[in-house]
């Protein structure tokens, strides 16, 4: 539909409503006359005197001649006041209805087409006002001002309807990020071809390749192996907004993960010549944990310790329990917890950056310069599941001296969670 | 060895690259290879040659790999018992294919961008031994 035939209807819409209001207008004192009750030269004398909106106001909110509506239920007051409560409910939850869509509009920055959302506020809270002014007239017979209201929601309404037709073929295009999930998948296929022909190329079956040969395609393996966990991280990313993700417990030792995470990543601390401290408790400290997601979240803060330290510098991982009411990196415990605490002696996080540093693709002014690669998505990731599994995150930090992340699970350990999809470590 | 001899391996796989790849490899290490572009063709092929694995993507166009997989399951003696291993980009908790693997029997799931072409033979050859 074009915009043209889309103008023509309001604009039919507000012809009528003038003729109409004109009409009406030069009715008043016939209906006057006819009525008897006040003679047409005092009508004329009084309030030919007036200015022009005086005469207009106490047109509309003076009601002169009209009976009220009640009057007609004079035998029967319980008809009466259901109408007036069913006008009621009904005016009460058109005034509520979009109060929730403007608080949605504004909280939710992202939102699309978000003059529709104040359209259709628009138009259902004029719904809910002719509403109120049904039961107004039953007392008060206001009926230009109940006119008025109606015709105003009447072309809101149309607007509303044209607004929305104009946009259907738009909206329907959006991409949910239940599309961005599918096309992630399609997004794996070319470097997983990629991976397969580097590995035979690698292979001792291709003949020999000089060192340079070997340097290079290590390096198209390495850097297309960035794109693969780009991909599974983007995907981590969309299931988390979806909700759709899993959390599926069982009994697990937690310290074993948290050695697991260190001496795999052993290869890279070491490349940068950087020294671990670990502290882990005499007993091993068994709950209910997700082992990929538990896996997920520590090696992320570890990676993190690595890539924000310089060479030479230390990290330290320490595991312990803690009870209730004891305080940890500022923070009260409320419940017996199983904690981790990562530090580094790293460029710390900018003081006025750190309320940011859990949100999506934010990352701080000194981490873009550090480490290039980094997406910005790692600790939302992390803090996503840990809010979905009841732990929870939090650091110190100062700039250039370092900082440490601390991770509690309660002693129970992580709460379960129903879905469709793993997240990929 | 001669070519009735060898390991038998079906590869039904969409992507021409990486069924090229699989397939070289594959040959490097003495198997004798068929491919198949689909479900369909990757059916007819399977009950022609018998192999005696088959690797089977699950997101293809014409038949699909569950589907493919639910008719040789549900065909004669052969079709019931051979080895499949799914490959695909999909991830383990995906409900379809659970329900399909454990209805199917014996069949593995791999992650294919998480798999090295080395760890998928180390599978193969796993899978296989077993079966004798």
């Amino acid at each position: 539909m074009n915009t043209v035939k889309i103008k023509i209807v309001p604009t039919i819409l507000l012809m009528v409503f003038l003729a109409g209001v004109f009409l009406a207008g030069s009715n008043i004192t016939l209906a006057e006359e006819i009525s008897g009750r006040v003679s047409p030269e005092v009508v004329k004398s009084t309030e030919a005197e007036l200015p022009i909106f005086t005469r207009l106001a106490k047109t509309i909110f003076t009601p002169r001649y009209f009976e009220p509506h009640r009057i007609h239920f004079f035998n029967n007051p319980a008809l009466l006041w259901l109408l007036v409560f069913g006008n009621g409910v009904i005016a009460l939850a058109y005034m509520f209805i979009p109060a929730g869509l403007i608080y949605f509009v504004r909280k939710k920055k992202d939102i699309v087409f978000s003059h529709l959302f104040w359209l259709y506020s628009a138009f259902i809270f004029l719904c809910g006002s002719t509403h109120i002014m049904m039961i107004i007239v039953f007392w008060y017979p206001v009926y230009w001002l109940e006119m008025i209201i109606l015709w105003i929601t009447g072309i809101i309404s149309m607007a509303t309807f044209f607004s929305m037709i104009k946009i259907l073929p738009q909206a329907m295009n959006l991409k949910s990020p239940e599309f961005i999930f599918l096309a992630s998948h399609q997004l794996k296929t070319p470097p997983t071809a990629i991976k397969l022909l580097t590995e035979r190329l690698l292979g001792d079956k291709m003949g020999t390749l000089t060192e340079k040969q070997k340097e290079y395609i290590g390096d198209i393996r390495s850097s297309n192996q960035r794109m693969i966990d780009l991909v599974n991280t983007l995907l981590n990313v969309s299931r988390i907004e979806l909700g759709s993700f899993i959390i599926q417990v069982s009994k697990k030792d937690a310290c074993t993960i948290v050695q697991s995470v260190l001496s795999e990543l052993k290869f890279i601390i070491d490349k940068r010549r950087l020294k671990l401290k670990t502290i882990f408790p005499e007993k091993n400290v068994v709950l209910m944990l997700d082992e990929p997601l538990f896996h997920m979240v520590i090696n992320n803060l570890v990676i993190n310790a690595v890539h924000y330290t310089a060479e030479g510098g230390d990290i330290q991982v320490e595991c312990k329990m803690m009870n209730k009411r004891q305080t940890l990196g500022g923070k009260l415990l409320e419940e017996n917890c199983f904690v981790v605490v990562i530090s580094d002696t790293g460029c710390g996080i900018p003081q006025r950056q750190q309320s940011k540093i859990f949100t999506k693709l934010f990352r701080a002014d000194n981490a873009l310069e550090k480490h290039t690669d980094g997406t910005g998505l790692g600790l939302y990731v992390v803090k996503s599941i840990l809010d979905h599994s009841g732990g929870s995150i939090w650091f110190t930090s100062r700039e250039n001296e370092g900082s440490t992340f601390y991770v509690a699970i309660p002693a129970v350990g992580m709460r379960a969670k129903a879905g469709e999809k793993e997240l990929i470590g | 060895m001669t070519e009735d001899k060898k390991t038998k391996i079906l590869i039904v796989e969409d992507e021409a690259i990486i069924s090229k790849t699989y397939a070289d490899e594959l040959r490097d290490q003495g198997f004798l290879v068929f491919t198949a572009m689909n479900g369909s063709v990757g059916l007819e092929i399977a009950f022609r040659e018998k192999p005696d694995i088959i690797l089977l993507d699950i997101l293809m166009p014409v038949m699909d790999g569950l589907t493919m997989m639910g008719k040789l399951r549900e065909k004669d003696f052969y079709g019931k018992n051979v080895p499949i291993i799914l490959l695909t980009n999909m991830s383990a908790s995906e409900e379809k294919i659970m329900q399909a693997v454990t209805k199917n029997e014996p069949a593995y799931y791999l992650v294919k961008s998480d798999w090295n072409l080395s760890d998928v033979l180390e599978k193969i050859k796993e899978r296989l031994a077993r079966k004798v």
